[in-house]
């Protein structure tokens, strides 16, 4: 459990749920077309760029790069007002950079987060059954 | 064709108060009479009703009630006792409320349409709340904290990184902006804080989400506004000067569930918005008299105007010079002073005033010979719609 408030927790659905399994394994998967092989992220029910519904997801390698980013210093709700000023980045992907994850990197110092920074995932324990994607600086 | 089939020819705006102290449907009430009034009509000649009734911060479960803190076309049809053909609720805000009333003459189904846009603005600090769950689009979002600014926040930061430009090169802007609020007589700051500010107080407001700081965002407040719309032919007849509807544009890529914040999207989804856009009104960039673009955040005008193609990529402040910027410049800027300078009223603002500055009646802001108005709003770049008004037909 948090030692800080709780963040809120998501609620898989038919589209997302491989996501959140596969991420509790300690696996990143990214949804992708079996016809253009585009990767897509957050899932669809179509391939956004060629319109198929050959939609698999795939494990990716968790490497990527910082495209952008912003720190926050006053939070909308408690559990983040706890953890301020903190960071939201967006990470493009090593396998396709359009293709970008939302992470806090919450182990990385704020004056460390930079874009084109590179960076992996790692997953953070956010409930007994839901571990949270994030990214920390590549080694 | 090419000739516009519709046209604006009246506009109410209710007073603006930054709490919910007057009912939201008493205040849509004030508007829509007072722009069926300015229209030359009576509600006996309103034969469609539109408006957007989503609020930007609703209440939890959609359980807002109508006419206290959202108004629905039910609740104006029901309060005027309108006799109408046709009424919708669409999504996108006001340039979309105003774009589907044009269409509705438009297509003949209408003679007199009012949209109206009301905006709420609820008790407490606004936006905050705890939630315990992340469904839906928010399961890649909430558990990041990520919530507006920061999404907006992400823009300015990348195009920072891009262009080698700074915070402070925004000032000159807000400051600009601001001297136009005190002309907006439907704006907050006019109506209750007339005061001016400084490059240095812009500077040293709080930050919010860096870069973005309490001077970057509007002022939720609470209002409405509304639009009498009717057919090129029947404008003629009308009391004031109408102000055509030549062309519209909404965005032309729909994403996925989740807000796409990114520059390079936000970009090329931008440009394709700006090609519809000045396409369908038969217009050319050159032809604009006055700009007025969506503003809720202050990064959003550089992006406009470099998405529309009013400057170059990386150019806009630059561009944004305050001799241009104003009011009898080279491109009138944001004369409305937009939602910075009016409060959180979406897309208000903008249509407004570029309905106003072609009727001529934009008083202390009106640009001299404005033929061509120009009014974005409804989102970022790529994720807003938008007009052009004109003060002939084609």
């Amino acid at each position: 459990m948090e030692s800080l408030p709780q963040r809120p927790v998501p609620v898989p659905d038919e589209l997302t749920a491989p996501y959140w399994e596969a991420a509790a394994g300690g696996t990143l998967v990214i949804q992708r077309c079996a016809e253009c092989t585009r990767y897509q992220h957050p899932p669809a029910t179509i391939c956004l760029r060629c319109g198929s519904n050959e939609l698999a997801f795939e494990p990716v390698s968790g490497g990527g790069t910082i495209y952008t980013y912003t720190i926050t210093y006053d939070a909308r709700t408690p559990a983040f007002a706890a953890r301020q000023p903190y960071a939201v980045v967006w990470v493009a992907l090593d396998e396709e950079p359009g293709v970008r994850l939302l992470t806090n990197m919450p182990d990385t110092p704020l004056e460390d987060v930079r874009i084109g920074a590179r960076v992996e995932v790692y997953f953070d324990e956010l409930t007994a059954d839901v571990k949270l994607p994030q990214f920390r600086l590549a080694e | 064709v090419g000739r516009a089939r519709a046209a604006v020819i009246g506009v109410g705006h209710s007073k603006v108060y930054r709490r919910p102290e007057v009912s939201l449907g008493s205040l849509a009430m004030d508007a829509c009479m007072q722009a069926i009034e300015d229209a030359g009509l009576t509600p006996a000649d309103i034969d469609g009703v539109v408006t957007d009734p989503m609020q930007p911060l609703g209440i939890p479960g959609g359980l807002e009630i109508d006419g206290i803190q959202t108004v629905t076309p039910e609740f104006v049809i029901n309060a005027l006792h309108l006799d109408v053909w046709w009424f919708e609720s669409v999504r996108g805000s006001t340039p979309r409320v105003v774009i589907e009333g044009a269409n509705a003459v438009a297509s003949g189904v209408c003679n007199a349409v009012l949209a109206f846009r009301a905006l709420h603005s609820p008790e407490g600090r606004y936006g905050h709340s705890n939630p315990v769950a992340a469904p839906g689009a928010a399961q890649f979002l909430a558990p990041y904290g990520a919530y507006p600014p920061a999404y907006y926040a992400h823009l300015w930061a990348r195009y920072m990184h891009d262009y080698g430009t700074t915070r402070e090169q925004m000032a000159p802007f807000i400051v600009h902006n601001r001297k136009n609020a005190l002309l907006w007589e439907y704006g907050y700051w006019y109506q209750h804080r007339p005061e001016l500010l400084t490059e240095q107080e812009y500077l040293d407001a709080r930050v919010i989400s860096w870069p973005l700081g309490m001077l970057d965002a509007d002022l939720p407040v609470q209002a409405c506004a509304a639009f009498v719309i009717t057919s090129a032919e029947r404008a003629d007849d009308a009391p004031n000067r109408p102000a055509y509807v030549r062309g519209w544009a909404v965005p032309g890529i729909v994403g996925g569930f989740a807000p796409v914040t990114e520059l390079d999207v936000t970009r090329e989804r931008g440009e394709r918005f700006a090609e519809h856009l000045f396409e369908n009104a038969r217009v050319s960039r050159g032809d604009v008299d006055v700009v007025n673009v969506y503003d809720g955040f202050s990064i959003f005008v550089p992006l406009f105007l470099e998405t529309l193609g009013f400057c170059g990529e990386g150019e806009a402040f630059d561009f944004m010079a305050p001799e241009r910027m104003a009011i009898d410049g080279d491109l009138p800027l944001n004369t409305s002073s937009g939602n910075l300078g009016a409060g959180r009223m979406h897309g208000v603002p903008q249509f407004l005033d570029s309905v106003l500055q072609i009727q001529g009646r934009a008083g202390r802001r009106q640009v001299k010979g404005a033929e061509i108005a120009l009014a974005v709003a409804g989102g970022q770049p790529g994720f807003a719609s938008g007009a052009i008004f004109g003060a002939t037909a084609d």
